[in-house]
């Protein structure tokens, strides 16, 4: 394409609006969640998400059953028939209350195991990214070798040695997966040592909490808190795995993991048994990552507009 | 060399490490057994070896296992582990094979059909494909198509494991996953190849587009997702797991699932040592592969 110089014209140039400030100035805080708030599946995942907890919460109230309240005249119903609006199981139980029991179990699960990986997370890859050199060195080569163990094997032993138990699947799940959030603590913590606007920062008089609050959480949390929204599916995940292999939670609590297992066996005669957990497992993960992408892109300080 | 040392050690390690859980496990093994006279209990204790010291116990089970032999299931009493796992793993790997084949396969190429189509429909395919591949659990899926193409439009078979047909939804079921993050690697990786200067090169020295696909783009993007390969591979097993629950396929995960719920303690050791066993060595498989495939190391080494 050719460019002729009278398509260009001279506008000159003004110094002070050359020093205007383009952007209003926000936290870091503040400019992540403008960012996540434009991002539509990450809206869509936190509605969802608030719906299901809301529900674990109050959902047992709403109908008149208990969870393990068995009616062995009324077993298999169908949704709708005889007041139980998500049918019953084969002995008899509410499934609308038993769903939103396992939703309880389930997301408790989840959270209570990305936060122990987070704990052993943090201390472990704390203490490798702060110390650096050979200790760095030991506990990368024992988190090696760690890994190349294949965690099922882990995790099963674990859970048999422990017996069945809501505890056990817990600390099982955890157990196999902190190294990954290890490695992100560790990463970070060697990134941000290197720094120099922390030096900087120093060197204008910045207090130890304003360094801390303003320059080192921002840069450090940002892949923590994203691999913990990524934890928690994972958690869930594997609980429902474990539940199909007969090592999930003990009756006559449920989980979406064993109300699934349990469903599955009677699918092709009422199949309603483990539509409604797989639903909800499905449903759980997939807003889960949704937000856990979400909130990948809007805490990547690179991106900042 | 280094590689293969580590393998053997972790086999080692894993090994161990079942055989020692086993033994921390509360419970006595014949629990099962309905009344049985102590006497027959020693008698049986002594059989299985189980009343000598534990360092001796170690000894001769670490023998056993060099020379092959895994023991008597407690479950099935007059098959041993070797003869339950030699039955079952044919099955396993069967499905298992055709599940990282098919995975690899349709991953790679919904990858490469996505970067060059960017942003447009197959693109946009493909990441739906592997949101989805990632949120459902696989046995979601799985009992999902059995109800759908099993039981209500009657296509598919809905169980077992006696021809063809019966291979596609399990294996389906089970590569989803795995073509579902292969399929994201590869089309990030691809979008990073098509970026790069040497194509351009290529682009102005008038190389017809399919070959500038095919013998640049494809092959270095390809290199990134072997290394997943691994993790995937172990992935794929342990799902199999499932899958040969819920389709009734004869396979290893079946036993193994049956041995848990019997509390069979040599089969559980057995089939979790020969699993442990096998992913390290696909793992080292994969290592190796990449390492011939990727020239930048063998030139290092």
């Amino acid at each position: 394409m050719e460019l002729r110089k009278d398509q260009f014209e001279i506008i000159g140039k003004d110094l002070s609006s050359a020093q205007k400030i383009v952007r209003p100035s926000m936290t870091y805080w503040q400019d992540a969640w403008r960012r996540l708030k434009k991002n539509p599946a990450a809206i869509i995942a936190i509605i969802i998400l608030a719906f299901l907890s809301i529900m674990a919460v109050f959902g047992p109230y709403m109908q008149p059953y208990g969870f393990s309240e068995q009616n062995l005249m009324l077993t298999n119903a169908r949704p709708g028939q005889e007041g139980h609006v998500l049918g019953t199981d084969a002995l008899g139980r509410d499934m609308f209350v038993r769903i939103w029991i396992g939703a309880r179990i389930s997301l408790l699960i989840g959270l209570t195991g990305a936060f122990i990986e987070l704990i052993i997370g943090i201390i472990y890859g704390g203490i490798a990214g702060f110390k650096g050199g050979m200790v760095d060195n030991i506990m990368m080569r024992i988190v090696d070798v760690l890994l190349v163990i294949p965690e099922l094997v882990l995790m099963i032993l674990l859970i048999m040695i422990m017996g069945p138990g809501l505890l056990t699947v817990i600390i099982a799940i955890s157990a196999t997966h902190w190294i990954p959030m290890a490695r992100i603590v560790r990463g970070q913590i060697l990134q941000v040592k290197e720094q120099e606007f922390v030096l900087a920062a120093k060197t204008l008089g910045a207090s130890p909490s304003r360094l801390i609050a303003r320059h080192l959480v921002p840069n450090v949390i940002g892949p923590i808190i994203v691999r913990l929204t990524f934890s928690i599916p994972g958690a869930i995940f594997f609980e429902a795995f474990l539940s199909y292999l007969g090592m999930g939670v003990p009756q006559p609590l449920a989980s979406w993991g064993t109300l699934a297992a349990e469903g599955q066996r009677a699918i092709i005669a009422h199949p309603h048994l483990i539509m409604f957990p797989a639903i909800a497992i499905s449903l759980a993960m997939l807003s889960f990552n949704m937000l856990g992408d979400g909130l990948r892109d809007a805490l990547d300080p690179r991106l900042r507009k | 060399m280094k590689r293969l040392l580590t393998a053997v050690v972790t086999v080692w390690v894993v090994v161990t490490l079942t055989w020692f859980m086993m033994q921390a496990i509360p419970g006595d093994p014949f629990q099962n057994e309905k009344r049985v006279i102590p006497e027959i209990k020693e008698a049986l204790r002594k059989y299985y070896g189980l009343d000598k010291p534990l360092i001796e116990q170690y000894g001769i089970y670490m023998k056993n296992l060099v020379t092959g032999k895994f023991g008597m299931s407690f479950q099935y009493k007059n098959r041993t582990v070797n003869d339950i796992i030699k039955n079952g793993f044919p099955y396993s790997a069967d499905l298992g094979m055709r599940a990282v084949a098919f995975g690899f396969i349709i991953g790679i190429s919904l990858g490469i059909v996505a970067a060059l189509n960017h942003n447009k429909g197959w693109d946009r395919f493909s990441i739906m494909v592997a949101i989805i591949g990632v949120s459902i659990p696989g046995f979601v899926i799985a009992a999902l198509l059995q109800w759908t193409l099993g039981v209500k439009l009657k296509i598919l078979p809905v169980a077992q494991w006696k021809g063809f047909m019966y291979t596609i939804m399990p294996v389906f079921a089970l590569s989803l996953g795995m073509i579902a993050q292969v399929a994201r690697f590869m089309r990030s990786s691809m979008l990073d190849v098509i970026g790069q200067d040497y194509i351009k090169t290529a682009k102005a020295k008038g190389l017809p587009t399919l070959r500038i696909v095919w013998n640049h783009e494809i092959r270095n993007a390809i290199l990134p997702v072997v290394t997943i390969l691994g993790p995937w591979i172990a992935f794929v097993i342990t799902g199999a797991f499932v899958v040969e629950t819920i389709f009734a396929i004869p396979g290893l995960g079946k036993f193994y699932v049956q041995s848990i719920n019997m509390q069979d303690y040599t089969l559980i050791s057995g089939i979790t040592a020969f699993l442990g066993v096998i992913m390290v060595v696909m793992n080292l498989v994969v290592d190796i592969v990449y390492g011939l495939i990727d020239p930048r190391i063998r030139l290092d080494e």
